[in-house]
């Protein structure tokens, strides 16, 4: 019955717009009625406060604060050149180079919003002007912008792995491999369907300008080679790593490029503290949530709850994947993670039997599914609202891509070699 | 009425003003953040001997940032939150939409007032404990860092607050009170 209430709580403050911070500390509060002892409260203080000074976390506001700092340096510019050299001679040579820019984006900024507003206000009006539909650009736009959290440095990636005690190392091998399978799908559909709209291409570029945009893009490429070759390769742990990105693109910024001063180091300094405090406050309340999680035993029940409806682990998933897909329409990958993670991670891992990376994958993949699905994911608005276009149109367009998703979250949920390969080969840990 | 909008309106610029040094203070914080963990990996790789409360206390900042970060998100409505419902309500056209998004407002952020009401006094009564606790690294006092709990719960129960504020005003059909702090940043 506390169990029913806390979820009615839960579900009803965040329908009513109380951050989900705010929703998920409420609902903590049914337990102390429960219990009926005010030291509950400070256990909850306690776990907040554990939350927000945990060092794996300290990686979320250094790697959020590398992708400010990046893009405010004119980075972005580098790597699109760098993508047009590559890709541009494809059928629909400037979507490709939006798809391989947002791939090469991700490895410095983490996050889909990020990726949305430095790729869309750039791509969105070039596009149109080559001919582009709007919704098409749009559509190509907002489904490269997931790219970014299965990508190294995905800042849920590290979240999952902090909260859920998995190593980082491993999530970021595997979401290189991820990565690279989603980004060459979407690309393949790319080529598809603007071969069916016959979009023109650009000239190939001659080994002189691949060599030339390279050259350009060395510097800011160094970024994720440093970060995955020191938290891959085991040298330096994801937070160190995370330091070393920000003195790195601080170097980059300041005194290679001269393209950041003090105004615009304060302000980066400042979204990243907004940003990150978004996700910080989140993560401190989650520890509380999952303490209560825990000893009200609620995975068990709900594990319980799922075998009552189905043994059947595939039916299971179906489920599970149903619920995440709708709640990824309605809020961002983070927070689910954190909300629903401590109740479906130790079912997925403890009765399902999948790794904690590749019950990762599942969950971060799925809700990425929900959030850039019409009439309100999340990624769909932004793009819609960065490229001023209309939803209907981007919705009109962006099933193809839905539907790349969809198969390869089946592949993650069917195949466990897709997300424990690299994991398994470096010995990064991670799989049971 | 004209008091209750003259109090609201003072009440949004002061918070306004508040917001702005709050906004100082976490990029601040960021910074020391950042200075203190590349320490940490300088002392730990090149000189090769760790200093354990350089990362303690970067967690301490990161703590402060998330807390007081908060409060700013309240403001700016950058918190993660479903706004599906006061969407399709503000979309409608018509006084009884505009009363009921308002008035979904207020109860919302009532009920975080509520939530931060347990912030500041268990996060109070919570630092109060370790007033002679020291961090596992003996550096801190863990008295000072944890005073971010009611401090943060503080501010974030302020912003709530004047968010209400602003809603009230607009509900007794003025416009939302001026806000030029913000416009500043």
């Amino acid at each position: 019955m506390v169990i029913v209430f806390m979820l009615l709580v839960l579900f009803g403050t965040i329908i009513l717009s109380v951050p989900v911070f705010g929703a998920m500390g409420l609902s903590t509060l049914v337990h102390w009625m429960d219990e009926g002892r005010e030291s509950v409260l400070l256990i909850f203080n306690q776990q907040t406060m554990s939350g927000l000074t945990g060092f794996t976390f300290l990686a979320v506001p250094m790697f959020l604060l590398t992708g400010e700092l990046m893009s405010r340096g004119g980075i972005t510019d580098r790597l699109i050149g760098l993508a047009r050299a590559f890709v541009g001679h494809f059928t629909g040579g400037l979507a490709q180079v939006n798809v391989l820019s947002s791939a090469f984006f991700a490895t410095i900024s983490g996050s889909g919003q990020a990726d949305v507003a430095a790729m869309g206000s750039v791509f969105i009006p070039a596009m149109k002007k080559e001919g582009y539909p709007a919704g098409l650009a749009g559509a190509i736009t907002a489904s490269s912008a997931t790219l970014s959290p299965v990508i190294p440095p995905g800042v849920i990636m590290i979240v999952y792995g902090a909260l859920f005690g998995v190593p980082i190392a491993a999530m970021f091998a595997a979401g290189l491999t991820v990565g690279i399978l989603l980004a060459a799908l979407y690309m393949t559909v790319t080529y598809f369907v603007c071969r069916k709209l016959g979009i023109p291409k650009y000239d190939r570029a001659t080994l002189r300008q691949i060599i030339s945009a390279f050259k350009t893009a060395l510097l800011p490429l160094g970024l994720p080679i440093l970060i995955l070759g020191g938290i891959v390769g085991g040298i330096v742990t994801a937070t160190e790593a995370s330091a070393i990105a920000v003195a790195y693109s601080l170097f980059l910024t300041i005194v290679v490029y001269k393209t950041v001063n003090l105004r615009s180091l304060y302000e980066a300094l400042r979204d990243a503290a907004i940003t990150s405090a978004g996700i910080l406050i989140v993560a401190g309340v989650a520890i509380s949530f999952s303490y209560v999680v825990a000893r009200r035993n609620i995975p068990q029940i709900v594990a319980r709850g799922l075998l009552s409806v189905t043994d059947n682990p595939f039916l299971i998933i179906v489920l599970i994947f149903l619920a995440l897909f709708i709640a990824g329409m309605f809020i961002g990958r983070t927070a689910n993670v954190l909300m629903f993670g401590p109740i479906l991670v130790p079912v997925m891992v403890g009765t399902l039997g999948y790794s904690p990376v590749q019950t990762g994958f599942i969950l971060i993949t799925v809700l990425g599914i929900g959030h850039m699905t019409p009439p309100v994911g999340g990624t769909l608005l932004t793009t819609a609202l960065v490229g001023k276009v209309d939803v209907l149109d981007i919705t009109r367009n962006i099933w193809p891509f839905i539907i790349v998703d969809s198969a390869v979250t089946f592949m993650i949920i069917l195949i466990p070699a897709i997300t424990e390969t690299l994991p398994r080969l470096l010995n990064l840990g991670g799989l049971g | 009425m004209t008091a209750v909008v003259r109090f609201f309106t003072k009440l949004d610029t002061w918070t306004g003003r508040i917001d702005y040094v709050v906004k100082i203070v976490i990029a601040t914080a960021m910074f020391i953040m950042f200075g203190l963990l590349l320490l940490n990996v300088l002392s730990r790789y090149v000189i090769l001997q760790p200093f354990f409360w350089l990362a303690e206390g970067a967690g301490y900042m990161m703590a402060m940032v998330g807390l007081f970060g908060s409060s700013t998100c309240i403001r700016h409505s950058a918190h993660m939150q479903v706004n599906l419902i006061p969407k399709k309500l503000g979309g409608a056209d018509g006084q009884a939409h505009r009363v009921a998004v308002h008035v979904m407002k207020i109860l919302a952020l009532s009920l975080v007032i509520g939530y931060s009401y347990v912030m500041i006094r268990y996060g109070y009564a919570f630092a109060e404990f370790g007033r002679n606790e020291y961090s596992p690294s003996g550096f801190f006092i863990v008295y000072w860092p944890r005073l971010a709990l009611p401090l943060g719960g503080l501010l974030i129960a302020l912003q709530s607050f004047n968010l209400i504020g602003r809603s009230v005003v607009a509900l007794i059909g003025r416009v939302a009170p001026p806000n030029p702090q913000d416009e500043e940043d």
